[in-house]
């Protein structure tokens, strides 16, 4: 049995029919819900819901990021990482090339290398953010740490294989392994923000936007 | 005294001349260190070292058509020509052009996906599928 030919064939269809089918199901079940709501004046404003979704994809365009610079500079840092990394990677456009015979533009490798240190580092950031700021330790829960970690693997073990470091084969086998653990999870966790960001800032901009043009007297 | 010195380098000469020509048809080097720098610049990997002999062997069942390809003018598809042999380089350039893979995909599409191919079918001799297999860090 050739690991690497597994986790490379297998498993990843596994993975990515998963992501992609269970990331259907979760938008589908969320519209459906929206659908059965009864209410009596339902608010949809497409500006606000709009302006809201907007405001959120916008460094310090919240109240709340210009509260606090620090963690919104390594939020957006973090997530402008996470998304773009693995999608402009020279060894993963060569992998999809190799497989689906599709191929756009890389990331240079030192920039790759600088984007993965950051991943990691922000990981190390939200971890000692989850055990020391008191409002969030509070709404933390083991669960939490298990989704850092599942985060921070893909990224640690991917630095670790292109550079070679350690036992280069099993790296690999471990990267791949974590990122399809990674695939796998979104679905179905905390991280599913992924895909419902969008709508839940849409939907507490379309309900908050009313409040906002009201006058207080 | 002169003349027969002079016959004999002559002779030893051709002799050489002769036996490096003749090595040089029937066999090829060792092993190759593969760069290519002059297409692609400055490496984004480390360079492949690629031992012909090993690869000759094994596919000697196969032919060298399995890697020597050429274009076929009347077709337009690829067909091997035996005593035509070229590299990869020759035809493959740094980009893609009109249909024809760029040098980085041909080689990954001959390399790697040939040693995943003898993997599928069970087969045990085989060369490296990972990026750092071939591209190894020194």
């Amino acid at each position: 049995m050739d690991y690497y030919e597994l986790v490379r064939g297998p498993f990843a269809w596994v993975a990515l029919l998963i992501f992609i089918l269970g990331s259907l199901y979760r938008i589908l079940e969320l519209l459906a819900k929206g659908k059965k709501e009864k209410t009596l004046f339902p608010l949809r404003s497409l500006k606000d819901a709009v302006r809201s979704v907007l405001h959120g994809v916008i460094p310090f365009g919240a109240t709340y990021m210009r509260k606090q610079p620090v963690f919104t500079i390594i939020t957006f840092v973090f997530h402008i990482c996470v998304v773009i990394l693995p999608i402009f990677l020279l060894a993963h456009i060569v992998l999809w090339f190799e497989s689906w015979k599709i191929l756009w533009w890389s990331l240079p490798d030192s920039l790759a290398d600088i984007m993965a240190i950051m991943v990691i580092l922000s990981c190390l950031y939200f971890f000692v953010r989850r055990r020391v700021v008191p409002e969030v330790k509070r709404v933390t829960h083991p669960g939490d740490y298990i989704l850092l970690l599942i985060i921070l693997l893909p990224f640690l073990t991917g630095f670790l294989t292109y550079h070679q470091w350690g036992p280069y084969r099993s790296m690999l086998i471990l990267h791949i392994l974590s990122g399809e653990i990674l695939l796998v999870s979104v679905p179905f966790s905390k991280l599913v923000h992924m895909l419902m960001f969008v709508f839940s800032r849409a939907y507490m901009g379309s309900e908050f936007g009313k409040v906002l043009e009201t006058q207080e007297w | 005294m002169t003349s027969r010195y002079l016959l004999l380098w002559l002779v030893l000469g051709i002799c050489l001349i002769i036996a490096i020509g003749w090595n040089d048809s029937v066999a090829q080097e060792d092993s190759y260190d593969l760069a290519h720098a002059d297409i692609f610049g400055k490496l984004r990997r480390a360079s492949v070292i690629f031992a012909h002999d090993i690869h000759s062997d094994t596919l000697a069942g196969e032919g060298c058509g399995i890697c020597h390809h050429g274009l076929d003018q009347n077709t337009g598809g690829l067909i091997y020509r035996e005593g035509e042999e070229v590299t990869c380089k020759e035809c493959h350039a740094a980009q893609q052009v009109a249909g024809q893979l760029a040098l980085r995909e041909a080689y990954h599409g001959s390399c790697t996906a040939c040693h995943r191919r003898l993997i599928q079918v069970n087969n045990k001799k085989t060369g490296p599928t990972t990026c750092g297999g071939c591209h190894k860090k020194i």
